[in-house]
């Protein structure tokens, strides 16, 4: 995106585009961070194990042992059993698959809602095409996610697949918001005017020009928003709306393990420092990516 | 300015009706109405006439939009209806629960700002300084703890080792009143409730806001006007605080509205853990309850609420960016 | 989220048995009651020093008590206040025989259809107006009358009329005879003039259902904050007070509400709470780290948790296929890593703690192999690919379906799903909101196995209500609204249940119920999972308390109750 923001210059300037070079600007530009490598590489990990979960897992979803619940950490059990005997670290693995997807899934689709209809309602900003955007974009947002979430998924069965479809369409406004208040201020600005007199379509306009300078804080709210989303998962286990057994999320370990805080704390803290963890990573990463993506960032 | 509010105040209407009306339908279609939840649940050998009795009662079995249309028109006249449940008007039931939310929020909200802004300058500034990487870690850290998770180990690690300085959990100790304590006393019983719920609250949103900060605080530095401003030679404290800030702002007000419309339903965890008698415990009670009356009241008013924050980023925009005109 | 154990053993007690329990005598009998239940029980040593007026006790409520009105309220957190607030027409004692309240005497006619009761004079409502028949009338007949809104119209389903002889006098006319009558019309006295002016279909519109109730109980409402706490006070002119050496001792009642569990863990270990029933996992730790602080009291509950089987849907109609799933599923796992080995099996449907107990049911062993018989016996084939077995080539499919918000669901239905595929039947779990569930799945009859707790209250005529086939007919919808939801229909069943109501005589009764008991066992309608050994904690401060067999530390009997801080 980056790209095509330099391509602005370019243009203005009669230059030849250096596609390449850029990209591997960008690329350096990212290494350089190295708490963003250092998160981008443990998230491929996780999503590895989440792929690769069935070849992982020592055991099986609901492989259940009585006799052996709550056994503390060992090289048998690296992260103990649970109340019923189960094998934290199988279950994390297996988890993974569902806490992982639930972030992505919904923050895409946040993002690609978010970012259009911030983008149309900002570049025509004060006309009816934004008010009408602004208004949808406040309706939904008058309603409060969480309890529309509760009220959803009592209606229709709880599934991972209807968590994630509440989430990704209810969590988009503030984004549009976000993606709005950029272009109000960035369309007035000079290389818009420039393009614009040049003979620049909206729509390029749009996603060729102005989208590509907003991309910092659109990133920013993406990266932030898989971590809310896997958190929210998490929050609706805790209220034992969460995902259906015998799948399990990091989000329900951590609350079914709970009640045992103080007698198996490792039942809990696993999966809580996973999902610390992985938004912590993605954090990282949406930082990374924010200054390398920014052209006109020097160190 | 004054005729755009208006018109943006008039455009609220038709808003908060749509979404009154959205949230009405949702509740009335989950399956297990109030009726239910009061005589089923309860009476072993129910006749089920009683059942049908009462819905004819409550007016439960007329179509949806004339109920709809009722409820609005008694709203209207300032009628909120009964709550089923609880068997009281749902002005009684909610009528402690939202300045209890609100109490604890604004002041959430307050701190979260007074931290979070300083936080995200001071970072975006000293980019790449050990400040500005704690900073990041701290706020990465506040959003990444699941709040239950946090609010526990406050009770466990906090409350319980002061020597009951700090409750676990209340707002309020029973019969510490003004009239026989004065207000200072209830002023610092209500200040010590507060302190975990409100560490949970404002460590749990602070990463948002700092992150927000300091990204569009880095936007704003690199821009030709600053630089021009640098060159001039003005000092780098007028420079970012005078003409970098207020343009900086602009993101971060448009997250603003958001944030407060969060504040209804986002802390129902926090509320049940620290016990706190807030809307957002009301609320989920009452739709796991089917307690239509009490949810609705509770929609409408988050809904007010949320559009209040929009009005306020409105105004706020044309306060810090000149540039933004309407009309 | 979660209605906590307390709550649920309270609720079925009141819904089944009207209000609570009460008093017995207490000074005659300063040793808690007996050991009826068999398991662990641990007899907390025998109250030191006299009681004392004074003090302040701190309870819990998981949630808002949602009406002070005696015949309206619906939840536990109501009952606990409801139970302060009014005095009732009797007490039960340690073996749930009643005793004198606000009947003073009462006496059966011969056909056993008219019951008399002299009301004890004198009794003044906290509001200084007299109780007398009048207002024991009133609260019946609202429950009664057809505008009754409340959810206990059907405990009175026996009388024919009220009929109030003078100011102390009323007979009760009974349609036929009823052996459980008298838990029947146990209900708070409401003061019939505090409802003047209000409908039957409008009294929750009256001050006295909502922040002014009028009762005769030992306590009185000094301070409601809703969402925060409820805050009692003693009533000094309680008309028992006398009777009981100057009772209630408690100057005041604090119910704090809180709604987590763990944050109210967290309040009884501070010293905020004086009373919490915890977590089976809880209690082990308890016990050992604050020995000096908090007093146990064990009690086996009177009542189990269950699976509801689907009688009356294929393959659940065959008693074969029932029975196989009782002796494949692995109850001792479940009480072992549910509940912390405090539970028991519950042999029957009459847990072992009741009179009415057959002792010679035992309880069914583990069995994989005789349940896999029985399958094969119903006709299933074992597909070994699948390792589950067929039937017209449909594999042996279930759907378990339980109220989200529970751990302990959660591992029920794993424990069930991992127990029942070792005898080739496979089972989906489904963890919904518990209303939805209830309305699109199993009144409906949409489903095959679900999972409830069940509270026999004070008498076992409670089992009416979930064998009897009255209470399993769906109605012009296909909906089962009654508690038998397994729609088990069974002639003999219903025969003997119907006549256990009828007879007075204890001993015909117990022939009755355990005729009763066996066909229950052998049709295997529903499975018996656990019946909980609870702890109840309270702080040692705390003297007086009295353990009540099937309920624990209840509320029932807090005006026994005194402070002693050394």
């Amino acid at each position: 995106m980056a790209v095509a923001a330099e391509q602005k210059t370019d243009k203005l300037y009669g230059q030849a585009p250096k596609e390449t070079t850029q990209f591997q600007q960008i690329v350096r530009r990212f290494l350089r961070n190295k708490a963003a490598v250092v998160g981008l590489i443990v998230l491929l990990l996780m999503y590895l194990v989440a792929i690769f979960a069935p070849y992982l897992a020592s055991e099986s979803l609901d492989a259940m042992n009585i006799p052996a619940r709550f056994t503390p950490p060992s090289l048998e059990h690296p992260f103990g059993t649970d109340n019923l005997g189960r094998d934290v670290l199988s279950r994390m693995i297996w988890g993974s698959r569902v806490s992982l997807s639930v972030g992505f899934v919904a923050m895409t689709m946040a993002v690609a809602i978010g970012s259009l209809v911030g983008a149309v309602a900002g570049f025509y900003g004060g006309t009816w095409i934004d008010i009408l955007l602004m208004r949808l974009a406040e309706a939904i947002s008058i309603i409060p996610v969480f309890f529309l979430l509760i009220t959803v998924v009592s209606v229709i069965r709880p599934s991972i697949f209807n968590i994630m479809l509440v989430i990704g369409v209810t969590s988009w406004p503030g984004l549009a918001q976000i993606v709005r208040s950029q272009f109000l201020s960035l369309r007035q600005r000079d290389f818009t005017e420039a393009s614009r007199a040049m003979g620049a379509s909206d729509a390029r306009l749009i996603f060729r020009h102005i989208l590509p300078n907003a991309a910092g804080p659109i990133i920013v709210s993406a990266t932030l928003r898989i971590g809310s989303a896997i958190l929210t998962e998490s929050s609706l286990s805790f209220l034992g709306l969460g995902t259906q057994p015998p799948l399990t999320s990091w989000g329900q370990m951590l609350s079914q393990g709970r009640p045992f805080l103080l007698q198996a704390p490792w039942v809990s803290i696993f999966p809580g420092l996973a999902i610390f963890i992985v938004v912590i990573c993605f954090n990282f990463v949406g930082d990374g990516l924010r200054d390398a993506l920014d052209p006109k960032m020097k160190r | 300015m004054g005729r755009y509010l208006l018109k943006r105040v008039l455009n609220m209407i038709p808003l908060l009706i749509l979404a009154t009306l959205l949230s009405f339908s949702i509740m009335q279609l989950a399956p297990g109405g109030p009726e239910k939840v009061l005589l089923a649940a309860e009476d072993a050998t129910l006749d089920p006439s009683r059942i049908e009795e009462l819905r004819e009662r409550w007016g439960l079995n007329d179509p949806i939009p004339v109920q709809y249309v009722r409820w609005l028109g008694n709203v209207l006249t300032g009628d909120f209806g009964r709550s089923y449940f609880y068997r009281k008007p749902v002005s009684e039931v909610i009528g402690s629960a939202l300045p209890a939310t609100l109490q604890l929020q604004s002041i959430a909200l307050f701190l979260t700002y007074l931290i979070a802004l300083p936080l995200g300058i001071i970072s975006a500034v000293r980019q790449y300084s050990k400040l500005d990487y704690a900073v990041t870690g701290l706020a990465f850290a506040g959003q990444a703890a699941p709040s239950f998770w946090v609010a526990i180990l406050l009770i466990w690690g906090v409350a319980m080792k002061s020597n009951g300085l700090i409750p676990t959990n209340g707002i309020a100790t029973p019969g510490v009143n003004f009239e026989t304590y004065g207000w200072l006393s209830v002023l610092a019983d209500r200040a010590k409730y507060m302190i975990l719920p409100l560490t949970v609250m404002v460590f749990g949103s602070l990463t948002s806001l700092t992150r927000y900060m300091r990204s569009s605080m880095l936007e704003v530095l690199k821009e030709d006007y600053i630089r021009t401003a640098r060159a001039k030679g003005l000092a780098e404290k007028v420079v970012v605080y005078k003409h970098a800030l207020r343009n900086a702002l602009l993101p971060v007000i448009s997250i603003s509205g958001g944030l407060l419309s969060s504040m209804v339903g986002g802390a129902v965890i926090t509320e049940t853990i620290f016990s706190w008698p807030g809307i957002g415990r009301v609320g989920f009670d009452a739709v796991t309850q089917r307690d239509y009356n009490v949810s609705m009241a509770i929609m409408l008013m988050s809904g007010v609420l949320t559009l209040i924050g929009f009005l306020l980023v409105d105004i706020a925009y044309v306060w810090v960016d000149p540039r933004i005109k309407y009309d | 989220m979660r209605i906590s154990r307390r709550a649920a053993s309270l609720l079925s007690l009141l819904v089944v048995a009207g209000l609570a329990l009460s008093a017995c005598g207490p000074k005659q009998d300063p040793t808690p009651p007996g050991n009826n239940g068999g398991a662990q029980n641990e007899q907390p040593a025998p109250s030191t020093g006299q009681p004392a007026v004074g003090g302040n006790l701190n309870l819990v409520l998981e949630k808002e008590p949602d009406s002070f009105n005696s015949i309206l309220y619906t939840t536990a957190y109501g009952a606990e206040i409801v139970t302060q607030l009014y005095a009732t027409l009797f007490e039960f004692n340690e073996k749930y025989e009643p005793t004198p309240y606000v009947a003073e005497s009462w006496e059966m006619s011969e056909d056993q259809l008219t019951l008399s009761i002299k009301i004890r004079e004198g009794i003044k409502f906290t509001d200084g107006t007299d109780l007398d028949a009048e207002d024991v009338a009133f609260t019946l007949e609202a429950i009664m009358h057809p505008d009754y809104t409340g959810a206990r119209a059907s405990s009175l389903r026996d009388v024919e009329s009220i009929e109030v002889v003078d100011k102390h006098n009323l007979k009760i006319h009974l349609k036929k005879p009823s052996a459980p009558l008298l838990t029947n019309i146990n209900y708070g006295i409401l003061s019939k003039e505090a409802f003047e002016g209000y409908s039957i279909a409008e009294m929750e519109k009256a001050p006295a259902s909502m922040d002014a109730p009028v009762g005769a109980g030992p306590y009185k409402l000094k301070e409601y904050v809703r969402g925060q706490y409820v805050v009692m006070e003693r009533n000094p002119d309680w008309f028992m007070s006398e009777q009981y050496g100057g009772a209630p001792f408690i100057e005041t009642l604090t119910f704090k509400i809180i709604p987590d569990s763990q944050t109210a863990l967290a309040a009884l270990q501070n010293g905020e709470i004086d009373r919490l029933t915890p977590e089976a996992s809880d209690v082990a730790m308890l016990e050992t780290q604050f020995a000096d602080k908090l007093t146990a009291y064990n009690w086996d509950r009177n009542g189990f948790g269950y699976m509801t089987l689907n009688n009356s849907k294929a393959p659940l109609d065959d008693k074969r296929v029932r029975q196989a799933l009782t002796l494949g599923l692995d109850r001792e796992a479940i009480i072992t890593g549910v509940l912390e080995d405090r539970a028991t099996i519950p042999p029957g449907p009459i847990p072992p703690i009741s009179w009415a107990y057959d002792d010679s049911i035992e309880v069914l062993e583990r069995d994989v192999e005789k349940a896999k018989q029985l399958l094969e016996e119903a006709g299933f084939v074992m597909n070994e690919s699948t390792g589950i077995y067929e039937r017209d080539g449909e594999p042996l499919k279930l759907t378990f379906f339980a109220g989200a918000g529970a751990t302990t669901t959660e591992a029920i239905g794993a424990i069930a799903r991992s127990s029942w595929k070792e005898i080739g039947v496979d089972l989906d779990v489904q963890m919904i909101d518990f209303n939805a569930m209830m309305d699109n799945y199993v009144a409906p009859g949409k489903f095959d196995v679900t999972f409830s707790a069940f509270n026999l209250g004070l008498d076992p005529d409670s089992m009416f209500n979930l064998f009897h086939s009255s209470a399993g007919q769906p109605d012009a919808n296909g909906n089962v609204l009654g508690f038998n939801r397994a729609r088990f229909y069974n002639d003999r069943v219903d025969e003997l249940l119907e006549k256990a109501r009828e007879e007075f005589d204890p001993e015909k009764r117990k022939e009755y119920y355990s005729e009763f008991q066996r066909i229950v066992v052998d049709e295997a309608p529903v499975i018996m999972v656990y019946s909980n050994v609870y702890t109840d904690f309270v702080n040692s401060r705390v003297k007086g308390v009295v353990n009540f067999p099937g309920f624990g530390a209840t509320s029932d009997y807090i005006y026994r109750w005194y402070i002693n801080e050394k």
